[in-house]
């Protein structure tokens, strides 16, 4: 008798729990959608990228992705690819699962783009911190209910479900927003120093599985299903890296390569042995305004 | 594994020895527990110590390091170990025949990771008993377990964004912005700590099982030797049942009793990690202590003379307010980054209004305004229920309001640690590393 007190009780609770949830999801979804910012004053792919916009190339990648929008870089960009640009990257948060889901809103949004660039990295392939356990591609990002339900589907931990609803109490959207310094990308490397280098690796290997270079290659199928079912064509990036042997490097080349192989509309360039010169960058990651801008015209241009 | 296979042998040879041929069972079980626990947690200290000691007489002898991986917990459930030990030794308990049981009891998951240290005379009989499911158990335990989140999620973990900034860049800080951070690192450790406790006490009465209380509103104690009464009260008293009172607790001379009491608190100290701001906080506890105890009869004389009547309760505000000052002195060596550190703090705190009382002096820049005005009433809206909780036990008093009301604060209980509440791995339980 006490534990079916106990179970009608519980259940009881629960719907009364999910009838606020439901309200609280309803009453915050999409609140944000009057206020609009510039790449300048925001990294919110939400709060800068509006609806029903057609971006003939689209962005995807870390912050050596982000860059290319940082410091008033954005605009510099349009010019030399002559198209409008939607930069969907994110600084610390542009693994594949991240960038599926700013991917997949930016569509759902009525967005339409000829090109998608995803600008990677070795690591967004092997480490769950750039995945599901990612904290920061939606720490700027209003709540959605789109983005919710999407992060339920794709089986979040519970912990990043509630960070992001959590997004609901923020009311000063430009004080929460992140952006770079002014004078970031002016800078130029002036050493390559292989201690900083390896304090790099060791920060970007954070919960990585080496066993498992493409653990998260599936997302790759995704996104790839994704971007043709809304007439799009991607292109992966390997960019330039100064650590030849960065780990999983050839593992994520050759899984690429042979994807690119495979399916139509799927392109690969990998570019990680390019820009070897230092002048192309502000620190040992980082592209500067010369790098962005040798970058561009040589490789992203001839490919658009 | 190991630790309860090991314990449980040496618990049933102890069983069947004579009782004057136990002895050699009882060491055996005092030196593997400590050694283990001095291996995986104490060996690099010590070493690294001695290193420096011998570095300074210009003797360089370089001595291994290992690099073992701290099993989580270890201190709680080696000192539960040994408890059981000396405990068979004494008869006060006998040996457990099932191995099962005694697994169990060295494993049991609500408070492995942080305790309540629980003695074996209490947990084992429970586990022996059949259990069935139990309402009141279960929602008493839940309710716990949901009060016990509030308090880390929504208050500890809130907290020590304003604390870590500040004790992680003590150069740039002075005055107010460090009282600031001690006094709010004196709330959320203690938040943190019985916030786990009440998940882990929680867990367990769910199933059925209740663990010994561990926090009874420790910071409205009028004197230290009070605060131990109310403070990790599973370990305070597991020190004084096989360190104080072994040693001779206060049957002995005055200077044996002091030194003691000294010696209790050093160990006490390092257990709580292999760090020498432990061992001074311990050391600076046992000083205090002592110094509380010499002077109670100049305190009390003090006392009458200054507050009669009515203003014996001013008295007592004001012993409690003293009290928590010298906790609070205290905790800054327990959570600053090196001793070093505590005392620049120490000598930077009091060098207030130097630089200005401005937002940005104060630190309140670090978290906002808002947040910091939430912070104050985060604070003060627990020491509200504490003081609630001394009148009788909140869970009965929550458990007897109208089903609306309670369920209205459940829920509210409920959004807030999971609105409000800081998710993610970067804000772990403090006792998790000891």
């Amino acid at each position: 008798m006490n534990g079916t007190l106990f179970i009608i009780k519980l259940v009881i609770f629960g719907v009364l729990n999910l009838f606020i949830l439901t309200l609280l999801l309803y009453g915050f979804s999409g609140r944000h959608r009057d206020i609009h910012l510039s790449y300048a004053e925001s990294e919110s792919n939400l709060l800068v990228i509006g609806e029903n916009e057609h971006y003939p190339v689209v962005f995807l990648g870390t912050s050596r992705g982000r860059v290319l929008s940082r410091d008033g870089n954005h605009e510099m960009v349009e010019r030399i690819l002559g198209r409008k640009v939607a930069n969907l990257s994110k600084g610390g948060g542009g693994g594949l699962m991240p960038m599926d889901v700013h991917l997949s809103f930016f569509l759902n949004q009525g967005n339409t783009a000829d090109h998608v660039v995803y600008l990677v990295d070795p690591f967004i392939f092997y480490s769950s911190i750039n995945n599901e356990h990612n904290d920061f591609f939606l720490r700027d990002e209003p709540f959605e209910l789109f983005i919710f339900l999407k992060l339920i589907k794709e089986r979040y931990p519970l912990d990043r479900l509630s960070s992001y609803l959590q997004m609901i109490k923020v009311t000063d959207w430009q004080k929460i927003s992140r952006y770079a310094a002014p004078g970031l990308t002016e800078g130029t490397l002036k050493k390559i120093d292989e201690e900083k280098m390896e304090k790099a690796k060791k920060h970007y290997l954070k919960k990585y599985d080496q066993n498992n270079f493409v653990a998260y290659g599936h997302v790759v199928d995704d996104i790839n299903r994704l971007v043709k079912t809304h007439g799009a064509t991607i292109t992966y990036v390997m960019l330039p890296l100064f650590m030849p042997d960065f780990p999983g490097l050839p593992e994520v080349d050759a899984f690429l390569r042979k994807t690119a192989d495979r399916e139509a509309g799927v392109f690969y360039i990998n570019c990680a042995s390019c820009m070897q010169d230092k002048k192309f960058y502000y620190d040992h990651m980082h592209f500067n305004k010369t790098g962005i801008e040798y970058f561009l015209k040589t490789y992203i241009r001839p490919i658009l | 594994m190991g630790s309860t296979l090991v314990n449980y042998t040496l618990g049933r040879l102890m069983s069947t020895a004579q009782k004057n041929k136990r002895k050699p069972y009882m060491w055996a079980g005092v030196f593997l527990n400590i050694g283990t626990l001095f291996l995986f947690k104490y060996f690099n200290f010590f070493n690294k110590s001695a290193a420096g000691v011998l570095g300074t007489l210009n003797i360089h002898q370089d001595i291994p390091m290992f690099e073992l991986l701290l099993p989580v917990g270890i201190s709680f459930y080696t000192f539960q170990s040994l408890g059981y030990i000396i405990d068979v030794y004494n008869d006060k308990v006998p040996a457990e025949r099932k191995l099962h049981i005694f697994a169990l009891f060295t494993a049991f998951f609500p408070p492995l990771l942080s305790g309540p240290i629980n003695r074996a005379s209490d947990l084992m009989p429970q586990f022996r008993q059949p259990r069935a499911f139990d309402y009141q158990n279960v929602t008493q335990g839940l309710r716990l377990i949901l009060w016990g989140l509030v308090k880390k999620m929504v208050i500890a973990d809130h907290l020590a964004v304003y604390v870590n900034h500040v004790y992680n860049h003590v150069g740039d800080y002075q005055g107010i912005a460090l009282i600031i951070a001690t006094l709010f690192y004196t709330v959320q450790i203690y938040c943190d700590f019985s916030g786990y406790t009440d998940m882990a006490r929680g867990s367990a009465q769910v199933l059925g099982y209740d663990l010994m209380e561990n926090f009874r509103h420790p910071y409205f104690s009028r004197s230290l030797h009070e605060f131990w009464q109310r403070w990790h009260i599973s370990l305070s008293t597991w020190f004084r049942d096989y360190v104080y009172v072994p040693l001779g607790g206060n049957r002995v001379t005055i200077w044996r009793w002091r030194y003691n009491i000294f010696i209790t608190f050093l160990i006490s100290g390092l257990w709580h990690g292999a760090n020498w701001t432990f061992v001074v906080w311990g050391a600076l506890h046992g000083f205090i202590l002592i110094l509380e105890n010499a002077t109670r009869h100049f305190q009390r004389r003090l006392a009458d003379r200054l507050f009669t009547g009515k203003a014996s309760r001013l008295n007592q505000g004001i012993q409690v307010v003293i009290t928590m000052s010298m906790i609070s002195f205290a905790w800054i060596f327990f959570r600053a980054n090196s001793v070093s550190d505590a005392f620049t703090i120490i000598r930077k705190m009091f060098l207030i209004g130097i630089d200005g009382f401005g937002l940005k002096q104060a630190g309140i820049t670090v978290v906002g305004i808002p947040q910091f005005i939430s912070l104050l009433f985060m604070i003060v809206s627990l020491f509200g229920v504490e003081m609630w909780e001394r009148r009788g036990w909140v869970q009965e008093l929550v458990g007897n309001l109208p089903l609306t009301v309670r369920w209205a604060i459940y829920t509210v209980a409920f959004w807030s640690v999971l609105i409000s509440g800081v998710f993610g791995v970067k804000q772990e339980f403090i006792y998790f590393q000891f």
